[in-house]
C-alpha cells in the first residue's frame, strides 16, 4: 500500500512538472524561432477556432440568459428594497444582509433544513444502499423492483403530499386507524398538527419519496464494480462483512460522495411537501428556507430585495457545503488511489 | 437561358396565385363554419380561481358570447397561487384582461392599482353608474377612500359577485344525539356543547387552523374582546401587545383547547380538510363563510341537515362577525380590452345573471335586488341576516407582522406547547422589530 501511495504522488509531481515546464519550453522554442507567435495562427487554424465559438456561442447565450443574467439581478436586487412590481426601488446597502442575520425564523428554518438533510443523509442514503445491495444480488424480478423503487421520485411533490396528508389524518387517516386496531391506538398523534411530531413526519415523506435516487445511483455503482474482485476476496476467506467494509464500500466512496452531496442539497431546498402539507407550521415548527424566501417574496406584502438577500446568503451556504463535501470525496479518493 | 428564368418566373407567379386562392378559400371556409355564424370579434380573458363556480362561469361567459361576439376565455388558477402568479405575469407583462381578486381593496391591491394594473372604474366613461345595483357598503368594500393611506386615486377597483360572512355551522344530527337542545350562546355554553359532542365521540370543532381561517376566528374575538382604543393605540404603534387585554384575548383559545373543545389536530387541517371532516358528519360545528354552502353540496350532496348561528359572544358585548364583501374581481389596467372587460362585468352582475349565479354556488348575490327577490334557503337567509352584525370596516389594521406572529402564536397555544403571555411578548416584539416573530 504504501509503495502504491509513493508511486501516486511520484505521478502527481511528474505531472505537476510537466504543466510548469510546458510553457518554459515554448517559449525558449519560440524565442529560437522554431514555433510561432501567438498571433500568427494559420489561416485554417484561425478558421477553426471561430468555428469553435461559433458552437459554443449558443450554449453561452443561454447559459447567461438563464444563469448568469438572473444570478447577477439577485445581486443587484438583493441590496434593494424592491417590492416586486414597482417600476422604482431605492438602494439599501446591507440593510436587508443585517436584517437576514436578526431574523430568528430564518435561522431556525436553516435549522429545520438541517434536520432534514441529516436524516436524509443517514436514513435515505441507508436505505437506498441496502436496497440496492438487495436488488443487486440477482434477485428473481430485479427489473421490477428498480421500477418499483424509482416510481415515488417521478411523482409530482404535490401528489405526494395529499397522499400523505390523507394517511396522517388524525380522524381517519390510515394511520391512526391502523395503529388503533391493532391496540396500539395510545401512539395515534395529529402528525402534521403537532410541533414535536410534524417535522419527523415531512421527513419520513422526503424520504419515501427520495429513496429512488441513491437506489439508482448505488445501483450502478455496485453493477460497475467487478465481479472478480468480489470472487477473489472470497477465495482469500473474507466473510460477508469483510467484504462490503474492505471491498463495496471504498469502491462505492465517489458513488456515496455525488450522492451525499446531492442528498443534502435536494433535502435543504424541500418546499412541495411543506407547503402542501403544513404550510410551515404549527407555529414555525416545519418552516424551511425556500418557503422562508418564497413567503419574503410573495407574502402578503412582497419584499424582492429581501428574499433576493435570503437567496443569496442560501446560495452561498449551498455552495460552501457542496464545495467542501466534494473536496472531501476528491481528498479521500485520492488517498485511495 | 432567358427563356429559361421566364418561365420559371411565369411557374413562380403561377404557384403564388394558386397558393393565394387556396388561402383565401380556406379562410372563408373557416369563417363560415363557426359556431354562432361569426367568428369573435374580440377575445378577453378571465383568470379565476373558484372551482365550485366554473360551471356557471363557463356557462355565462357562452352565453355573452352568443349575445354580444366577445368571448370570454375563462382560466382557472389555484386559489393560494393566485397572488404570485398575478405578480409573475405583471413582472413579464403577460397579464389577463379580468383577474378575481385574491384581497380585498386594501394595501395589498393599492401597490397594483398605484400601478395602473387594477383599473379604476370609476374613471372608465361612464364610471361607476352601475354600481348602484350594489349596496353602499358594498361599494365601499370595493373602493378606495379619498384619504386611503395608500395615495391610490378614489374610486372603484373592484366588482362585487357575492357577500359573505363567517359564522359558526353545527350538525343537527349530532346535536341530536348529544342531547344539545339548545344552541350555545356564550363561551361556557359552547364548553359544554363540545364536551357532549365529545361524548359521542364526535369531534366537537374543526375549522382551517392550519391557515388565513384562524386569523378570522382571532379577529373576530380581538373585536369582541379587546376595547377600541386599547386596539386603535396597538395598531397605531402607540400602544403595546404585551398587556393583560392582549394577553386574556389570546387566553381564549387556551381555554377551549384545554376543554377539548377543538378537534384533535386542528392546527394541521386546511379549510378543505375542516369541510370534509364536517361534512362527512365527524365534526359538531365548523367556523366557516357562507360559501361553504356549496362545498358541502358538492362535497356531500346528502349532507343537508345542519344550520348556521352566530359565534358565542365573551359576555354581554354583541359579537361581531367577520366579512363584507365576497368574491370580486377587477379589470387588468393594461389591458388593450378595458371597455371590453369592464362590460363584461358589468353584465355578470345584471339581475338575471347574478340569479343564476347565486342559484348555482349558494352565494349570497351581491346584486341587492336579487338577494331580496331569491327565494333563499334558510341557511342562505342565516347567512344574509349576518350583514348586518359584521365587523366595522376600518383603516386602522393590525401591523402584518404581528398578525404572522399571532397566527403562528394561536397555532402553538392550541397544540399545547406555548402560552399567551409569551406569544404577546412576541406579537410586541414583532411590532418593535417590523419582523414576525
Amino acid at each position: 500500500m504504501n509503495s502504491a501511495r509513493v508511486l501516486a504522488k511520484a505521478q502527481r509531481i511528474s505531472l505537476v512538472e510537466t504543466q510548469v515546464s510546458a510553457p518554459l519550453a515554448a517559449g525558449i522554442a519560440k524565442r529560437s524561432g522554431q514555433l510561432p507567435g501567438p498571433r500568427r495562427f494559420s489561416r485554417r487554424r484561425r478558421a477553426e477556432m471561430i468555428t469553435a465559438y461559433l458552437f459554443i456561442l449558443p450554449t453561452l447565450a443561454l447559459f447567461s440568459v438563464f444563469s448568469v443574467y438572473p444570478f447577477a439581478r439577485t445581486v443587484e436586487l438583493s441590496f434593494t428594497d424592491w417590492d416586486g412590481l414597482s417600476r422604482t426601488f431605492n438602494g439599501v446597502g446591507l440593510d436587508n444582509y443585517f436584517a437576514a442575520f436578526r431574523d430568528g425564523i430564518w435561522w431556525g428554518s436553516i435549522w429545520n433544513g438541517l434536520i432534514l438533510a441529516v436524516v436524509a443523509l443517514v436514513l435515505m442514503q441507508g436505505l437506498g444502499l441496502l436496497l440496492a445491495i438487495a436488488v443487486d444480488r440477482k434477485l428473481v424480478g430485479q427489473t421490477i423492483y428498480r421500477t418499483v423503487f424509482y416510481i415515488p421520485p417521478i411523482l409530482s411533490g404535490i401528489v405526494v403530499a395529499t397522499i400523505w396528508k390523507w394517511l396522517y389524518e388524525p380522524n381517519n387517516g390510515v394511520i391512526n386507524s391502523t395503529l388503533e386496531s391493532i391496540g396500539l391506538g395510545e401512539l395515534a398523534q395529529p402528525w402534521l398538527g403537532n410541533p414535536a411530531t410534524a417535522l419527523w413526519a415531512i421527513s419520513l415523506v422526503s424520504i419515501w419519496q427520495g429513496v429512488g435516487y441513491p437506489f439508482l445511483l448505488f445501483l450502478a455503482g455496485l453493477q460497475g464494480i467487478s465481479g472478480e474482485i468480489y470472487e477473489a476476496a472470497k477465495m482469500d476467506g473474507a466473510s460477508g462483512s469483510q467484504i462490503f467494509r474492505t471491498i463495496t464500500i471504498p469502491l462505492l466512496r465517489p458513488v456515496i460522495g455525488i450522492v451525499s452531496v446531492l442528498t443534502f442539497l435536494g433535502a435543504m431546498q424541500t418546499f412541495n411537501l411543506v407547503i402542501a402539507m403544513t404550510g410551515g407550521g404549527p407555529g414555525y415548527a416545519t418552516e424551511v428556507p425556500i418557503l422562508h424566501i418564497y413567503r419574503a417574496a410573495f407574502g402578503g406584502t412582497p419584499d424582492f430585495g429581501y428574499a433576493s438577500a435570503l437567496s443569496i446568503i442560501f446560495g452561498m451556504m449551498l455552495f460552501g457545503v457542496s464545495m467542501i463535501s466534494l473536496y472531501l470525496t476528491r481528498r479521500s479518493r485520492d488517498e485511495q488511489s | 437561358m432567358a427563356m429559361a428564368t421566364s418561365i420559371a418566373t411565369v411557374r413562380r407567379r403561377r404557384f403564388a396565385a394558386a397558393t393565394t386562392g387556396i388561402l383565401a378559400l380556406a379562410l372563408a371556409v373557416t369563417g363560415c363554419s363557426s359556431g354562432t355564424g361569426e367568428a369573435p370579434t374580440t377575445s378577453i380573458t378571465f383568470w379565476h380561481y373558484w372551482t365550485d363556480r366554473a360551471e356557471v362561469l363557463q356557462s355565462l361567459a357562452t352565453e355573452y358570447q352568443e349575445e354580444t361576439g366577445v368571448e370570454v376565455k375563462l382560466e382557472l388558477v389555484p386559489g393560494d397561487a393566485m397572488g404570485q402568479k398575478f405578480q409573475a405575469a405583471a413582472q413579464a407583462d403577460k397579464l389577463p384582461d379580468i383577474a378575481a381578486s385574491w384581497e380585498p381593496a386594501g394595501e395589498v391591491l393599492a401597490v397594483y392599482a398605484n400601478e395602473g394594473q387594477v383599473q379604476n372604474l370609476s374613471a372608465l366613461d361612464g364610471g361607476q353608474d352601475w354600481f348602484d345595483r350594489f349596496e353602499p357598503a358594498t361599494v365601499a368594500g370595493v373602493s378606495y377612500a379619498p384619504d386611503n393611506p395608500w395615495k391610490v386615486d378614489p374610486g372603484a377597483y373592484l366588482v362585487p359577485f357575492d357577500t359573505n360572512n363567517m359564522q359558526f355551522l353545527y350538525n343537527k344530527d349530532l346535536f341530536d344525539q348529544a342531547g344539545i337542545s339548545k344552541l350555545p350562546t356564550t363561551l361556557n355554553e359552547f364548553v359544554d356543547a363540545s364536551e357532549k359532542l365529545r361524548a359521542i365521540g364526535a369531534q366537537p370543532f374543526i375549522s382551517g387552523f392550519s391557515s388565513w381561517p384562524l386569523e378570522s376566528m382571532a379577529s373576530m374575538y380581538i373585536d369582541n374582546a379587546i376595547s377600541p382604543e386599547t386596539r386603535s393605540a396597538a395598531y397605531a404603534g402607540e400602544g403595546r401587545y404585551d398587556t393583560k387585554e392582549w394577553t386574556e384575548f389570546l387566553g381564549i383559545f387556551e381555554t377551549l383547547a384545554a376543554a377539548g373543545v377543538f378537534a384533535d389536530g386542528i392546527v394541521g387541517y386546511d379549510m378543505p380538510a375542516a369541510e370534509t371532516l364536517f361534512a362527512s358528519g365527524q365534526a359538531g360545528m365548523i367556523f366557516d363563510g357562507s360559501w361553504a354552502l356549496g362545498v358541502f353540496n358538492q362535497t356531500n350532496p346528502d349532507f343537508t341537515n345542519y344550520g348556521v348561528f352566530l359565534p358565542p359572544s365573551l359576555g354581554d358585548e354583541e359579537l361581531r362577525i367577520p366579512g363584507g364583501v365576497g368574491s370580486t374581481a377587477f379589470v387588468v389596467g393594461s389591458s388593450p380590452h378595458v371597455d371590453e372587460a369592464a362590460a363584461f362585468l358589468e353584465w355578470l352582475t345584471d339581475a338575471p345573471q347574478q340569479k343564476k349565479y347565486a342559484e348555482s354556488s349558494f352565494n349570497i348575490p351581491a346584486n341587492r335586488e336579487v338577494a331580496t327577490e331569491l327565494a333563499l334557503d334558510e341557511n342562505i337567509a342565516a347567512f344574509a341576516e349576518g350583514a348586518d352584525k359584521l365587523i366595522a370596516p376600518t383603516t386602522e389594521v393590525m401591523q402584518a407582522p404581528v398578525i404572522t406572529t399571532m397566527a403562528k402564536g394561536l397555532q402553538l397555544i392550541i397544540a399545547g406547547t406555548d402560552t399567551p403571555a409569551a406569544v404577546a411578548a412576541r406579537m410586541q416584539l414583532a411590532l418593535e422589530t417590523g419582523q414576525p416573530q
